[in-house]
C-alpha cells in the first residue's frame, strides 16, 4: 500500500488550526520540482508536539522540523527531500520515550482516508476474529489482556463484555461514551480527531462478541470537527462493507450511528449518557440494574469509553498476552493522558502503566514552567483529587492513584505550582460539580451547593473552624448516598486538599491570608511609602475614596474603607502598592 | 418598512418614468445623475439596493462606479442591477456579464426594460438580503421528518433546530408538540436541562471563554472579567446592539495555549490581560463599517 517515497506532515501545533498557508506551499514546491509522484503531503492531526510553530515531519526518515516558516519549504524540500540531508538548525529536539498504543495511528495517518488506515493494518483484528474467533474466543482474549476501563473506573473491560453476552435477549446495544467533559482533558477528542476508525473497529469487535447488532457513537456537540470525521468513517467502513449487514461476508450485522451530546457532564454517567440517547433529560438511575443487563431502551448495553475502545484492535491482533505485558500487575495497558498546567510542553502523551508521575512531569513535560516548584499534580478531573509534591514517585495504576485520594479518571493531568491556593482549586471544582449536578438526588444537590457555601466563606476569609470538620462530614455523605458517580466523587477535591494541605485551609481561616495570593478577598493592600511618588493616581481611581493623604504627606489605605478591587494597585506605575 | 433605491442615470426621463413605477411599489427612491455624485449618495445614504447605467458622461462610467462600490468595505455588499442600452456597443474593454471583476454588479437588464420584470429583480435583491420566513418553514418540516421515525429523536432535533435559527424559538418548539405528538413541558425540560440549547437569540459574535483547569490556572477568571468590563454585559448576556454575546464554557480542548477565548470560530490562545480590547475592537469596528453599509434593518 506504500506507494509515497517520502511524506510531509504538517501541523501549526500553535493554534491547532489548519496550516494551509504552510501545506500549500509545500504542494506547489512539490509540483514545481515535479516530485508528486514521490512525495505526498499530509495535514496531520496531531504530532505530539505543542507551542512549536510549525511543525513539518518528514517520513520514513523521521526528521521533525520545529517553527518551521514560509522561507524554510524551500530548503526543506532542496535538502532533506531531495538530498536527504538533515537541517540541524530545524530540527526538533525531543526529549522522552513514550508508548504509542491507543495513538499509534493519530497524527500518522489522513484521518479522513480509509485507506490510510487500512495500510496500517486497519480491520486486521475484525477480519481475524470474524473467520478465525469465536465470541467466547474475543472475550476469552480481553480476559488475559486485562485492560480495564479508560473512561475512570477502570472496571474490567471482559467483564462488562461478558455479562451482557450472557443475557438471553435479542436485541442488544454497543455505546462509546465520547461524551468528554473534565475540564482540561481532550483524550477522546483527539482519538476520534485523529483515527476515528480504530474507535469503529472496536466497537464492531464489541458488538460481535456480545451479540449486539446497533451501536450508537455519544459525541459531544462542542466537537464539530470530530462529529464530522466519525460521520465521514462510519460512510467510508459501510461502502467496505466493514458496517452493515454481512460484515466482510460473514452472517454477522451490526450498524453504528452517532447520536449529540449537548452540555451536560452528569450525561458522562452511563445510566445518565443512556437517558440522553432516548432523548430524555440526562438524569442517572440507581444501579442494579447494570446496563449491561438493563441498558438502552431496556436491552443489554455495553458502554465503553473512546481510550477503552481504541485499545481493542491492536489486543486482538497482538493478543491479550502481548498487552498483559505492558504496565502493572493490575493496571495493563498504556494510558493516555492530556498533560496541562503549569508545564512546559502542554500535551497529549500516551505511557505505559507503572510509569511515575515525576518521570511524566519532568521527563515528558519538561519540567514545572519557568522553573517554579511544583506544588501538586492534580489528576481525574473534578472527581479527581492532588497529589502533593512528595507522592510524586508513586507509579501509576488504578490502585495505587486511588490510595492517595485521587483517581485515574479520563486522563486530564494538570500540574500546579505554588501559584496555585488549593482552597481555590478545590472550589473550582466543588462550583464545576455544583453546576453540572442533574438535582436528581439531595446529597449531591443540597450537599455540593453547602460545600461550596463553606468553601466560599473560608476563601473570604471569614470561614471557622468548625468548617474543617463540617467540610468532612459533608464530603461523606455525598460519596455515601449520592446515586451516581457524579455526586459520590464530587467532593474528592475537597477531601485530597483537606488531607494534603490542611495547613493552607488553616491559614485561610486563622491568619486570613492566601499564600498563593489567588483569593481576592483576602489580599491587604497597602502603599509602599518609599517608593510611592506621590502621583495621585490610586487615590484618583480608588471607587470608595479609601485611599487617605495628600501630596505632601503621602497616601496611605484606609482598611476599613477597602474593598480590595484591586485598582491601585493595577494602576500604580511605581508598584508602589503591594498586596 | 420601506427599502431605499439609488437610483443613477443620465437621463432624466428614464429617471422620472423608473421613480414613479417603485414609488408606487412602495420603494422610497433617491437619484444621482452621474457616477461621481452617486457614489457620494451611496456612502451617504447606504441604499438597499443601486440601479446603475452604463454609459453616461463617458461609455464606462457606470462600470467604474460599480468597481469604485464594491472596492469601499463599508458598501461592498449592496447589491448593484445595471441597467444598459449599450447591447450594440461592442468596443467595452470587457464582455457585458454580471458578477465577474471587470463588472462587479449582480445582474444586467438591457434598454428598454421591461417593468414587471425590473420590478421582480428589485424585490429578489432585496429580498435576498433580508430574512426569508417562507422557506425557513418548509426546511423545519424537512428536518423534522428525517428524525420523526426514530427513537430518542427529541434531541437530534432540537440540535437540528438549533443549527437552523442558532436557538430555540418558542412558537417552533410549539409546533415541535404537535409533529412529534409530546407535550410542551417535555421539550422545555430537555431544552433547559442542557447547556448546549439556547432559548434566546445568540449574539452576532459569540465570545467564549475557556474556564478549563488550565485556562483557570493560567488567569482564565481575570480575563472574563476583563471582557466583561469592556463589553458591560454578565456571562450569558447578549451587547445591547446584539453584536457579542458572552459564554463561559468547560474546556475548548486547547490546553496547550491556556488561557484561550474563541470568538464564533476562531481560537485566541495565550492571552494576557491588555490582548482583549484589540480583539475586540476588531470585531466591533467590522460590524460598524458593514451597518454603515445599509444591513436591511
Amino acid at each position: 500500500m506504500w506507494e509515497y517515497r517520502k511524506l510531509i506532515l504538517v501541523k501549526d501545533t500553535n493554534t491547532g488550526k489548519e496550516t494551509s498557508g504552510i501545506a500549500d506551499k509545500f504542494m506547489f514546491g512539490i509540483r514545481e520540482r515535479a516530485l508528486e509522484e514521490k512525495v505526498e503531503v499530509i495535514r496531520a492531526a496531531s504530532l505530539e508536539i505543542y507551542n512549536q510553530g510549525v511543525v513539518v515531519k518528514i517520513l520514513p526518515d523521521n526528521i521533525t522540523y520545529a517553527n518551521v516558516t514560509k522561507d524554510d519549504i524551500d530548503l526543506i524540500i532542496h535538502r532533506t527531500i531531495e538530498k536527504g540531508e538533515k537541517i540541524e538548525a530545524l530540527l526538533y529536539q525531543k526529549t522522552e520515550k513514550q508508548c504509542r498504543v491507543v495513538l499509534r495511528n493519530c497524527g500518522v495517518i489522513d484521518p479522513e482516508n480509509i485507506e490510510d488506515y487500512l495500510a496500517r493494518d486497519g480491520y486486521a483484528a475484525l477480519a481475524k476474529i470474524l473467520s478465525d474467533y469465536s465470541p467466547e474466543d474475543v472475550i476469552e482474549q480481553m480476559k488475559e489482556s486485562g485492560l480495564r476501563g479508560r473512561g475512570g473506573g477502570g472496571f474490567p473491560t471482559w467483564m462488562k463484555w461478558n455479562f451482557a453476552k450472557a443475557q438471553k435477549e435479542v436485541v442488544k446495544y454497543i455505546i462509546c461514551n465520547a461524551d468528554e467533559g473534565d475540564p482540561g482533558a481532550y483524550m477522546d477528542r483527539s482519538i476520534l480527531e485523529g483515527d476515528p476508525h480504530s474507535v469503529l473497529e472496536g466497537m464492531i469487535i464489541a458488538g460481535y462478541a456480545v451479540g449486539a447488532q446497533k451501536g450508537y457513537l455519544y459525541i459531544r456537540a462542542e466537537y464539530p470537527l470530530a462529529i464530522e470525521r466519525v460521520m465521514l468513517a462510519l460512510q467510508q467502513a459501510r461502502d467496505k462493507g466493514l458496517l452493515g449487514k454481512n460484515i466482510l461476508g460473514t452472517d454477522f450485522t451490526f450498524d453504528l450511528d452517532v447520536r449529540l451530546g449537548a452540555g451536560a457532564f452528569v450525561c458522562g454517567e452511563e445510566t445518565a449518557l443512556i437517558a440522553s440517547i432516548e432523548g430524555k433529560r440526562g438524569c442517572p438511575s440507581p444501579r442494579p440494574p447494570y446496563p449491561s443487563v438493563n441498558g438502552l431502551w431496556g436491552k443489554p448495553t455495553v458502554i465503553n469509553n473512546v481510550e477503552t475502545l481504541a485499545n481493542i484492535a491492536p489486543i486482538l491482533l497482538k493478543g491479550g498476552k502481548w498487552f498483559a505485558s505492558i504496565g502493572t500487575e493490575k493496571s495493563k495497558g498504556t494510558k493516555v493522558f492530556a498533560l496541562t498546567g503549569k508545564v512546559s510542553n502542554s500535551s497529549l502523551i500516551e505511557v505505559p502503566m507503572g510509569t511515575t508521575l515525576r518521570e511524566i512531569v519532568y521527563n515528558i513535560g519538561g519540567g514545572v514552567l519557568n522553573n517554579r516548584k511544583i506544588k501538586a499534580v492534580q489528576t481525574g478531573g473534578p472527581s479527581g483529587g492532588v497529589i502533593p509534591e512528595h507522592l510524586l514517585d508513586t507509579s501509576i495504576d488504578y490502585e495505587n492513584l486511588q490510595k492517595l485520594g485521587s483517581i485515574m479518571g479520563s486522563g486530564g493531568m494538570i500540574v500546579m505550582d505554588e501559584d496555585d491556593c488549593m482552597v481555590d482549586i478545590a472550589k473550582f471544582y466543588l462550583q464545576f460539580c455544583v453546576d453540572e449536578s442533574c438535582g436528581k438526588c439531595a446529597p449531591c444537590r443540597v450537599g455540593g451547593k453547602q460545600m461550596l457555601n463553606i468553601l466560599t466563606t473560608i476563601s473570604e476569609g471569614k470561614g471557622a473552624m468548625e468548617d474543617v470538620a463540617r467540610l468532612k462530614r459533608i464530603s461523606r455523605a455525598m460519596q455515601k448516598a449520592s446515586l451516581c458517580g457524579l455526586g459520590q466523587t464530587a467532593p474528592n477535591p475537597v477531601v485530597s486538599t483537606l488531607n494534603y494541605f490542611e495547613q493552607e485551609y488553616l491559614e485561610h481561616i486563622q491568619n486570613k491570608r492566601c499564600l498563593a495570593q489567588k483569593c481576592s478577598s483576602l489580599f491587604v493592600y497597602e502603599i509602599i511609602q518609599d517608593k510611592c511618588k506621590r502621583c495621585t493616581l490610586c487615590q484618583r481611581n480608588c471607587p470608595v475614596e479609601a485611599i487617605d493623604g495628600n501630596r505632601d504627606i503621602g497616601f496611605t489605605i484606609n482598611q476599613d474603607k477597602c474593598i480590595k478591587c484591586g485598582k491601585c494597585f493595577e494602576v500604580c506605575k511605581f508598584e508602589a502598592v503591594a498586596r | 418598512m420601506q427599502h431605499t433605491i439609488l437610483l443613477i442615470d443620465d437621463d432624466p426621463d428614464f429617471v422620472e418614468a423608473t421613480q414613479l413605477l417603485l414609488e408606487a411599489n412602495d420603494y422610497r427612491i433617491i437619484t444621482a445623475g452621474n457616477g461621481q455624485e452617486g457614489f457620494q449618495k451611496v456612502k451617504k445614504e447606504s441604499p438597499n439596493l443601486i440601479i446603475l447605467d452604463m454609459m453616461m458622461t463617458y461609455k464606462t462610467e457606470g462600470a467604474e462606479t460599480a468597481k469604485a462600490i464594491t472596492m469601499d468595505a463599508a458598501v461592498k455588499d449592496i447589491p448593484i442591477i445595471m441597467i444598459t442600452g449599450a447591447r450594440k456597443e461592442f468596443s467595452f474593454p470587457f464582455e457585458l456579464k454580471p458578477n465577474q471583476p471587470g463588472l462587479p454588479v449582480k445582474v444586467i437588464l438591457e434598454k428598454p426594460v421591461d417593468p414587471e420584470n425590473l420590478l421582480k429583480t428589485v424585490a429578489l435583491y432585496i429580498e435576498k438580503r433580508g430574512d426569508e420566513p417562507v422557506k425557513k418553514q418548509i426546511d423545519v418540516k424537512n428536518l423534522i421528518n428525517k428524525w420523526k421515525n426514530k427513537e430518542g429523536n427529541l434531541i437530534m432535533i432540537l440540535h437540528e433546530l438549533q443549527n437552523h435559527y442558532g436557538y430555540i424559538p418558542r412558537d417552533v418548539a410549539f409546533n415541535l408538540t404537535r409533529d412529534l405528538e409530546i407535550p410542551l413541558a417535555r421539550i422545555y425540560e430537555v431544552i433547559s436541562f442542557y447547556h448546549y440549547f439556547q432559548l434566546e437569540p445568540p449574539g452576532k459574535h459569540i465570545i467564549s471563554v475557556c474556564m478549563g483547569t488550565a485556562c483557570y490556572l493560567k488567569g482564565a477568571p481575570q480575563l472574563f472579567k476583563e471582557i466583561k468590563d469592556i463589553l458591560n454585559i454578565e456571562e450569558g448576556e447578549t451587547t445591547k446592539d446584539g453584536l457579542f454575546q458572552l459564554k463561559g464554557v468547560r474546556c475548548l480542548g486547547c490546553c496547550g495555549l491556556a488561557p484561550v477565548i474563541m470568538i464564533d470560530d476562531k481560537i485566541y490562545g495565550n492571552l494576557k490581560s491588555g490582548d482583549l480590547m484589540e480583539i475586540i475592537s476588531k470585531y466591533s469596528n467590522e460590524a460598524e463599517t458593514t451597518a454603515k453599509g445599509g444591513a436591511v434593518k
